[in-house]
């Protein structure tokens, strides 16, 4: 404890720790992704990347060909390499809403390498960053500072949100690596009352790959801009008693920045990444274990110097099965175990150094019923225990050892009924109970209506309220216990319609956020509003898929939220270059403008991004490059982190990377 | 910025300009090799009561494969009986129909017909990921460039059809053979 017997607040794991004082900082030049040489290179390397690309698809295209496919024996069928049909992602996420979806296809013809990456060429999602770590924001609420995320983020269904910041990974700490990612889903709104009480804006639903989509092993290598290099080698395959199995291990080096998207690190410093991943399923069980530890040091002179290192492991070990004729059950058992250490040095030695843990496990269950005609019944439970949550201050020369330890205890029922009214009109009714030791009971209750007058449209309606319990962080680690959670009161209603190679929909929003946590004292309520409008057309194994969100998010004093943009718009094209073994991609995205939180500015931002794909090359190599930021705008994002030094604000930041990857067997 | 962008876009117009003239010489369209798979499946089965009149493929819902689909229309199967095509609501009668194709879009309302499926001696195609696992008989999915299918052995032996062994041998996984 300090002098005054209250402890301090922990260290942010954010900028605000790892910056020095700007006088600290060395004098340096303009700093750019590229080398000016380098720059004059690339600037029409996308032209030329282009041309050789189709002469190469020209000289490697020459697949067999037939008036009528019938007439080709079944062997030639399975060697004939084909054009990608138009397929529209089905959904798997359980939620009423506008569901954004993203494949393995797209994420590797779109060149999407972090977590981050994903998330910002979807509908509606911002992704902010300060030079420590990537944030993400969802109808406008969220940006750098704020940890504890309003979005949860399942991956295979486990939860993969921290316990001590509710902090989402999302940068090049993500716990998944995207080559892993089988497909990820994104449902605005509380999602469906059987997710946990963090489903509170949003809910990110991620599926992995499985062992069957590899039967052998993949290794890829990587080198790019911000010194990275990057290696990955994964391996399953599914037997012959139909288990399945899947290994993967990802290494990464930088310069120790969260993004290349935002320039080079100020200071000379070095990343360390390692991501994992084990998963095996067998007649109806499942296990699963992934992690990840990110480190990174920093040196802002001779003497001084800081490293923090975030670590975080998950496991899950999960049966399901039919229970007789109508019904299904499935118990997961579940944990996971997070820390965030930090240490400072300068020519006087150690100055500070903190060790931050927790660990977690819970019970999961989920009974199934589909006996009533009509009605297909879900009922779950979940009982969690928080055993560890530690804030530990280690003595250092000028300050002595401080610790705080807590647990915790959450326990939750949840009910939800899916009812077909009629052929055309669906009904989903559902309540989730909350209880948390030392806070109050809480519903959130949620329901929908979905509505398809005619094949190919569906009018969906959802409303509801969720609940998100303050982070141990939030609560000061015991300091400013919280009684009640935030809650959020939203409505949706969508508009969808697919047809052959069309597919669009609209959806406006509106929420209401009372109790906010992590606000400004003077703030009792949040409320937002939005539209959104997405596009996408396939076809002869084209693809163009544009949304554009407008959003407006404010508190009850009429003031807008920082780093909360209005507008949001992003562009992806995706065509074969004569044949699937080459492929260019290209992604525009413009986030419109917002303001710091002490009220600078921060201008409009486009970016242009080109990502070139070549399949079974030489030897059955894989090779993809990506131009990064074509058009070398300005990252404005990050101004306030250099108080008033224009030499690193607004800093250009087009990069390039080169990946070779294959497939074994 | 807006110069650099629009450089950009001139470069990225230019890209396109050559890829589109390169795109004539295209692969051959997947949903049509999935219906020519289809095809050679229905060739390699053997029914426990083969159909005398006409063979009926139907289709459930409304499939993107549906014109591809439609180009086997009459073509002969089996024994030289001409192939019908026709479409399936998930709660409309199964009798009459040889073989199935639930496409992914139709994942819903294939949940609702498993049940009924089971122990029919229907052969049934998907291209929905996992449908072999629930049932199904054969799924056909894409792996890098090419199309490879897999199949569910004793879902086909639970309803009495016989698969030919050239076919079990092309196929890239067989599961339940024990």
């Amino acid at each position: 404890m300090s002098e005054d017997g209250r402890p301090p607040r922990p260290p942010l794991p954010a900028a605000s720790v790892t910056l020095p004082s700007p006088v600290r900082r060395p004098p340096r030049a303009r700093c750019s992704a590229l080398p000016r040489a380098g720059r004059t290179a690339l600037s029409g390397l996308g032209a030329r990347m282009a041309a050789v690309a189709a002469v190469a698809a020209l000289a490697l295209a020459g697949p067999a060909r037939a008036d009528d496919l019938t007439e080709l024996p079944l062997e030639r069928l399975l060697d004939t390499e084909v054009r990608s049909a138009a397929h529209f992602a089905r959904q798997v996420t359980d939620a009423a809403s506008a569901v954004s979806v993203l494949t393995a296809r797209d994420i590797r013809a779109y060149g999407l390498r972090t977590l981050a990456e994903v998330l910002d060429q979807m509908r509606g999602l911002h992704v902010g960053a300060d030079l420590s770590y990537m944030f993400l924001g969802a109808r406008g609420v969220g940006g750098p500072g704020m940890l504890a995320g309003r979005v949860m983020l399942l991956i295979d269904g486990q939860p993969a949100v921290d316990n001590l910041y509710d902090q989402l990974f999302i940068g090049q700490d993500s716990l998944i690596d995207p080559a892993l990612i089988e497909r990820i889903e994104y449902a605005p709104g509380g999602g469906s009352a059987m997710y946990g009480h963090n489903a509170f804006l949003g809910v990110l639903n991620i599926v992995t790959r499985r062992g069957r989509d590899l039967n052998g092993w993949e290794a890829a290598a990587a080198v790019g801009a911000n010194d990275e290099r990057k290696w990955r080698l994964t391996a399953g395959a599914r037997l012959d008693n139909g288990a399945e199995w899947l290994a993967s291990v990802t290494v990464r080096r930088d310069d120790g920045l969260p993004s290349s998207e935002i320039g080079h690190q100020p200071w000379p410093g070095e990343g360390q990444a390692l991501q994992w991943l084990l998963k095996g399923q067998w007649q109806g069980w499942t296990v699963q274990a992934l992690g990840m530890r990110h480190s990174v040091s920093t040196r802002y002179d001779a003497a001084d110097r800081d490293r923090f290192v975030d670590g975080s492991s998950l496991f899950t070990l999960g049966h399901d099965r039919a229970l007789g004729r109508d019904w299904r059950g499935g118990l997961k058992l579940q944990g996971g175990r997070h820390t965030y250490h930090y240490d400072a040095a300068d020519a006087d030695g150690p100055y500070r150094k903190y060790a931050i843990d927790g660990a977690w496990w819970e019970l999961d269950g989920q009974l199934g019923y589909t006996g009533w005609t009509g009605h297909a019944l879900v009922l779950g439970a979940r009982w969690r225990q928080d055993p560890l949550l530690r804030y530990h201050r280690k003595p250092t020369a000028d300050r002595g050892e401080a610790r705080w330890d807590l647990s915790r205890q959450t326990f939750s029922v949840s009910a939800e009924d899916r009812w077909r009214l009629r052929d055309d009109l669906h009904a989903t009714l559902g309540l989730r109970l909350a209880h948390r030791n030392g806070v109050h009971w809480a519903a959130s209750p949620r329901n929908a209506l979905v509505w398809a007058p005619s094949p190919g449209w569906q009018l969906k309606w959802s409303q509801g309220r969720s609940t998100r319990f303050a982070s141990v962080s939030e609560e000061d680690f015991g300091d400013a216990p919280q009684t009640r959670g935030e809650v959020a009161h939203s409505r949706d209603l969508t508009l969808e319609h697919r047809r052959d190679a069309l597919r669009w929909l609209a959806t406006a929003y509106h929420y209401r956020i009372t109790q906010p946590l992590g606000t400004a004292d003077d703030v009792q309520q949040l409320r937002g509003r939005g539209l959104e409008l997405e596009a996408e057309w396939q076809a002869a194994g084209w693809q163009l898929r544009g949304s554009h969100a407008w959003q407006q998010a404010r508190d009850d004093l009429g003031r807008g939220l920082p780093q909360s943009p209005q507008q949001l718009t992003k562009l992806q094209l995706s065509a074969p270059l004569g044949s699937e073994r080459w492929r260019l991609s290209a992604t525009l995205r413009r986030v419109g403008g917002m303001r710091f939180e002490d009220g600078g500015a921060i201008p409009p931002n486009t970016r242009l991004d080109l990502t070139l794909l070549g399949t079974r090359l030489l030897h059955g190599l894989d090779l993809r490059l990506g131009l990064r930021n074509l058009n070398n705008s300005r990252a404005h994002g990050q101004d306030d982190s250099f108080g008033g030094d224009p030499a690193w604000q607004g800093r250009r930041n087009r990069h390039a990377w080169l990946e070779i990857g294959g497939q074994f067997r | 910025m807006t110069g650099r962008l629009h450089r950009g876009l001139r470069r990225l117009g230019l890209a396109l300009a050559l890829l589109g003239a390169a795109d004539a010489w295209s692969q051959p369209d997947e949903r049509a090799v999935k219906a020519a798979f289809l095809y050679n499946f229905i060739q390699f089965t053997q029914w426990p009561l083969p159909p005398t009149e006409r063979f009926r493929l139907c289709v459930l819902g409304q499939a993107p494969l549906d014109p591809a689909l439609a180009r086997l229309e009459g073509k002969p199967v089996l024994n030289g009986l001409p192939l019908r095509v026709q479409p399936l609501g998930p709660r409309d009668r199964l009798e009459g129909c040889q073989a199935l194709y639930v496409d992914d879009s139709q994942r819903a309302a294939a949940e609702e017909l498993l049940p009924r499926l089971l122990a029919a001696p229907i052969l049934t195609v998907t291209d929905s990921d996992g449908l072999a696992d629930r049932g199904l008989m054969i799924e056909i999915r894409k792996r890098d460039l090419k199309l490879v299918f897999d199949v569910n052995l004793a879902a086909t032996r639970r309803s009495g059809l016989e698969l030919s062994s050239r076919l079990l041998k092309l196929a890239h996984y067989v599961g339940g053979a024990r």
